[in-house]
């Protein structure tokens, strides 16, 4: 008899469970900034979203370079995953690139909506020269890496026609350090202009 | 095979190899890759694992007592056969492959464990919504369970394929009767849950 | 809702180039896409619903075209996990994120596939075909969209040889099996046309057992079908008689 009482209590505490972890998850990436549509999807879909809930601040709006970004990223992972080029296996390494080149373009986006308005309510203020030349040196790196993204395309392919001379898991290394530099140019010029 | 151990005992200068290492000892057959032992953490969670999928099947047990006690069969029959052939396993290394590091089968044991509890976590949920769902939780139990120790026992012997760079037979033959001890481990806590109800 | 992450350029971009939507940053494109995904997800599936509803007309409508959506989003929220896991013990490395947005690529992908089916499926229904030829219809439908979204699922997460293949059996059989129960459960979605319409039908065996009791009286042996209550959700007849 008790037995037949606790088994819908079981039932429906499992779903109250499943709601209320939802509802947790909805509040917690409510509170961190994201979007309300995450939010209220977080609802009923949390499984899903959890994901958003790793450490780090929420991913924000793209910055100018990132439609670039995404096709550069796409070329190569095709190009690297072509059955007909040998199989060179560094899709992490790429994504950890692609993740790496995203938050320099959310930088660049975060310091162009900074420029427009400061230049709204205070005109051309005195440090704002400085700030775009920063700014103008860090797309340049970024386009740079871009820019690297290719010619490792066109690596992949002589390395498929002369064998394994062309060192691709080294020139991902390298493209990944130069991003790296970005922070220390950024470091040096903001510690030039305060 | 005799002819090979004596030109290899020529070769080899006096008194740096033992004697009784020579029996099957043979050098990795293709490049390895030494292996580490999970966490402590990690270990855990893999049990919690095991116990968390458990609970889901057991849940359409008919009452509580029964519950709680086939929950814990997962638990009891994965970890209770690694306990109790593991030192087989170890041993067996030692003595055939002299080449092998000793923590190199415990480690490729804890990477099995951490690989079922995980397998176990993941199959949690559908086990539960099958439970849920229809009255079927014993074949939910038994195909979750032997799930969870295929997993084991693959990335045990992959593990230490990739240490030990070959694949000697008596691994395989240690996974068989790891899954012989699991499965009697299992039985022996069903037959007393049985009793208990 | 800038232009980026407006529902037409979602859905061209499922059509057009899921592996490219599911390989980018899975935080950013959960953030990005996610809601919308959702929603492609669902509402797809509620039209196909409605369109299978018309067969019984009325209320089916309505009832179907809730069912639908939850038939396709709760087997992706139930198996989740079991994907990540059959991939990692694979040897895939794979992080959750990953496997989220992949999931969910492939369920508005396969769902979006249903909403395109829905006016052929409606034109099929309006020359009143025969319940049974209607179900297999369905059923083959609601398969083959099925295959699609899990051969989506399959190309955007990373592996190759016969470890990816054995990873995305593996959860290809954990997502059919939640499935086809799910189905079950949430039956009826083509009543026959005197039935009475119910939102659900009592939970009565299980889709396994249907099935094996269907292939038996195919071949002319109608015994072995025990219709009882099962699962947490049922209270045994027995029992409920003794409760005052």
């Amino acid at each position: 008899m008790n037995d037949v009482v606790h088994l819908p209590a079981l039932w429906i505490g499992i779903g109250a469970t499943y709601l209320a972890v939802g509802a947790t998850v909805a509040w917690v990436l409510g509170h961190r900034g994201v979007r309300s549509a995450v939010a209220v999807s977080a609802l009923g879909c949390w499984p899903l979203l959890l994901p958003l809930l790793s450490a780090g601040p929420p991913p924000s709006a793209s910055g100018p370079l990132c439609d670039r970004i995404d096709r550069c990223a796409e070329d190569l992972h095709s190009t690297m995953s072509d059955p007909r080029a040998e199989s060179v296996v560094v899709v992490e390494d790429l994504d950890e690139l692609v993740a790496d080149l995203h938050r320099a373009d959310q930088r660049l986006g975060m310091v162009d909506a900074l420029v427009v308005d400061v230049r709204t309510s205070s005109g051309d203020a005195p440090g704002l020269a400085a700030l775009l030349a920063a700014r103008a040196r860090a797309a340049g790196e970024v386009e740079a890496v871009l820019q690297g993204m290719v010619e490792l395309r066109l690596s992949i392919g002589l390395r498929s026609l002369a064998g394994n001379s062309v060192p691709v898991q080294e020139r991902l290394c390298d493209l990944r350090a130069r991003l790296g530099a970005l922070d220390e140019i950024t470091e040096f010029d903001v510690g030039r202009t305060s | 095979m005799s002819q090979t151990i004596v030109s290899r005992h020529l070769a080899a200068p006096r008194g740096s190899v033992p004697q009784t290492a020579l029996r099957g000892a043979s050098p990795p057959s293709r490049p390895t890759t030494p292996i580490s032992a999970p966490s402590v953490p990690a270990v855990l969670a893999a049990i919690g694992g095991l116990g968390v999928f458990g609970l889901s099947a057991a849940v359409g047990a008919p009452s509580t007592p029964v519950i709680a006690a086939i929950s814990t069969i997962p638990v009891a029959g994965l970890v209770g056969a690694m306990v109790l052939t593991g030192p087989a396993l170890v041993a067996g290394h030692l003595f055939l492959r002299p080449h092998v590091a000793t923590e190199t089968p415990v480690a490729a044991l804890g990477q099995g464990l951490t690989a079922a509890g995980s397998v176990a976590m993941g199959i949690a949920p559908a086990a539960l919504f099958l439970v849920a769902t229809t009255g079927l939780w014993p074949l939910v139990l038994v195909a979750g369970f032997a799930a969870v120790g295929l997993s084991c026992a693959a990335v045990t012997l992959q593990m230490l394929r990739r240490a030990t760079g070959d694949s000697p037979a008596f691994v395989v033959g240690w996974a068989a009767l790891a899954a012989l001890v699991a499965l009697r481990v299992a039985v022996a806590v069903g037959q007393t849950a049985m009793e208990v109800l | 809702m800038d232009r980026k992450t407006s529902v037409l350029d979602t859905c061209a971009a499922l059509i057009r180039d899921p592996v490219g939507l599911g390989r980018q940053d899975a935080r950013r494109v959960l953030h990005d896409h996610g809601p919308v995904l959702l929603l492609i997800a669902m509402a797809s599936a509620a039209i196909f619903g409605g369109v299978v509803g018309t067969y019984r007309g009325g209320l089916q409508l309505l009832y179907a075209s809730i069912k639908l959506p939850l038939l396709w989003v709760v087997p992706v929220l139930v198996t989740l996990p079991a994907v990540r896991a059959f991939h990692r013990v694979c040897g895939i490395e794979v992080n959750y994120g990953q496997v989220a947005l992949a999931v969910l690529v492939g369920c508005a992908r396969s769902a979006l596939l249903l909403a395109v089916a829905s006016p052929a499926l409606w034109l099929l229904f309006s020359v009143n075909v025969d319940y049974h030829w209607a179900i297999l219809v369905l059923c083959g439908t609601v398969l083959a969209s099925g295959a699609v979204g899990l051969a989506t699922v399959a190309r955007v997460l990373p592996g190759s040889g016969a470890t990816k293949v054995l990873a995305n059996t593996l959860a290809a059989l954990a997502v059919g099996v939640v499935v086809a129960q799910s189905g079950w459960v949430l039956r009826p979605f083509v009543a026959r046309p005197r039935a009475d319409v119910a939102f659900l039908r009592p939970v009565e065996s299980n889709v396994f057992a249907s099935t094996m009791a269907s292939l038996r009286s195919a071949r002319g042996r109608y015994d072995g079908w025990d219709a009882r209550p099962e699962g947490l959700l049922a209270t045994p007849p027995a029992l409920a008689k003794e409760t005052p």
